[in-house]
């Protein structure tokens, strides 16, 4: 009997596209709640290089960071495929994957900055989801193409956190009528069933990052 | 037959990732050395989002990001496997790869840094991280991928030249026989591969064009 376990926690988007991938593919999974105040030795002694979340234990087998738990789980359960058969597609889907790894400083940096800096941020934000929405989206549905996928995972941070984090620092990146088709991606990714029951709880989620916020502010000032 | 092509610029490594690979599958390509001074609308339409090297055109359609056109190749030219066939052995080799590319910043701080200025915080990292490749990733294994090379070793390559090319300038030897025994051994043994041997940029010429960078990067933050 496979036995498959993730450890997260509740607010991390990082874990979120975990878990959304194997509830996709309908996989079996336990999940074990992690306390990064509070590490506990099952998470050092599965991830003793980083000692971070997400981690997948497949038959005590463990694998850390979130894109190559996604690569495993999609070789590992190939059902309901999460990339195309292309291997040129598959390879977009990769590069815009790692495009939003490698922009989170700047994601994260609205909500880490105040003033003139939050204002510098805000304008970095608005021109990143402008490459999004217009080399990495396209006339696409999603991400993957057709049907949702590994990269519209990864970009789920934008549904779901981006507007937390906007408010938990007080600015809006986008007008209402900016990013149209974004908006349209955004609305088909929420209203997956999939997706739609497997969200964080947004008034928990914005009373944290309002929380966290102030104590990160706090400890740069200091 | 459908045509590949390379465009890359001599002196980086994440070029040399993506020869190396085409290399040891037999592909042939033509190379199409890019100026990054001045860079051209072909390197502009090939990869607009970032205009950077290396980017691989294949049949006319361009993969850019050296680690995802490793993926790339080794799923488009299956001979030669780079990457293990079990799926727990291939997400340990990506974790390896990613733990590399996520650890950058830590070796572009040393290239910029002077002799003088040269962080004993940074260097502490530096052997730290090295260490941890030794123990975690390397093992008792000869090459990362075990009896033979494979894409954590392409992916770690730069170590055994363009690393060695930023100890000189820092003067500093951090991956030595005395700190790293293992991990040296690995470097030697990768370096002397045919492949790469055969691969590689002019040391002398790379170590005058860390130079003139080093030299750009001080008179810039000294405006």
């Amino acid at each position: 009997m496979e036995e498959v376990k993730l450890l997260g926690v509740w607010p991390s988007p990082y874990s979120y596209r975990v878990i959304w991938a194997l509830e996709l593919k309908g996989v079996k999974y336990e999940y074990v709640k992690e306390d990064l105040a509070n590490k506990s030795d099952l998470l050092l002694r599965y991830n003793p290089v980083h000692q971070k979340v997400p981690v997948l234990v497949h038959n005590e087998k463990p694998i850390a960071e979130s894109t190559v738990i996604l690569e495993y789980i999609e070789e590992t359960w190939p059902h309901n495929p999460l990339l195309p058969t292309d291997p040129h597609e598959r390879a977009f889907a990769r590069f815009w994957i790692k495009f939003l790894d490698d922009k989170s400083p700047t994601l994260v940096g609205l909500y880490l900055t105040v003033g003139e800096e939050q204002e510098k941020a805000t304008k970095e934000v608005r021109e990143l989801l402008k490459i999004i929405e217009e080399q990495g989206l396209g006339e696409k549905k999603y991400f993957g193409g057709d049907k949702i996928g590994l990269a519209d995972l990864v970009f789920g941070f934008i549904p779901v956190w981006l507007g937390v984090l906007e408010e938990s620092a007080g600015v809006k990146v986008t007008k209402p009528d900016d990013f149209p088709r974004l908006q349209v991606w955004i609305e088909n990714f929420r209203e997956n069933p999939v997706i739609k029951a497997n969200l964080p709880d947004p008034h928990q989620l914005l009373a944290h990052s309002k929380q966290k916020r102030e104590v990160l502010l706090a400890s740069k000032i200091a | 037959m459908e045509e590949v092509k390379l465009l890359g610029f001599w002196p980086s490594p994440y070029s040399y990732r993506v020869i190396w690979a085409l290399k040891l599958k037999g592909v042939k390509y033509e190379y199409i050395e890019e100026d990054l001074s001045n860079k051209s609308d072909r390197l502009l339409q090939y990869n607009p989002v970032h205009k950077k090297i290396p980017v691989l055109v294949h049949g006319g359609k361009p993969i850019a990001e050296s680690l995802v056109i490793l993926e790339y190749v080794e799923e488009t030219w299956p001979q030669n496997p780079l990457l293990p066939k079990d799926a727990y052995e291939r997400a340990l080799a990506r974790f390896w790869i990613k733990f590399g590319a996520d650890k950058g910043p830590i070796f572009s701080a040393f290239f910029r840094s002077t002799k003088e200025e040269l962080d004993q915080n940074a260097i502490k990292e530096m052997v730290e991280y090295l260490k941890i490749l030794e123990e975690q990733a390397l093992g008792d294994k000869k090459f990362f991928g075990g009896d033979n090379i494979g894409l954590v070793d392409i992916a770690y390559g730069w170590l055994c030249h363009w690393f060695i090319g930023m100890e000189e300038m820092g003067g500093v030897k951090l991956l030595g026989p005395s700190t790293v025994p293992r991990l040296h051994a690995w470097a030697e043994n990768f370096k002397q591969l045919p492949i790469i041997q055969e691969n590689l940029p002019d040391y002398t010429k790379l170590l005058a064009h860390f130079k003139s960078l080093r030299e750009k990067n001080t008179a810039s933050d000294a405006r």
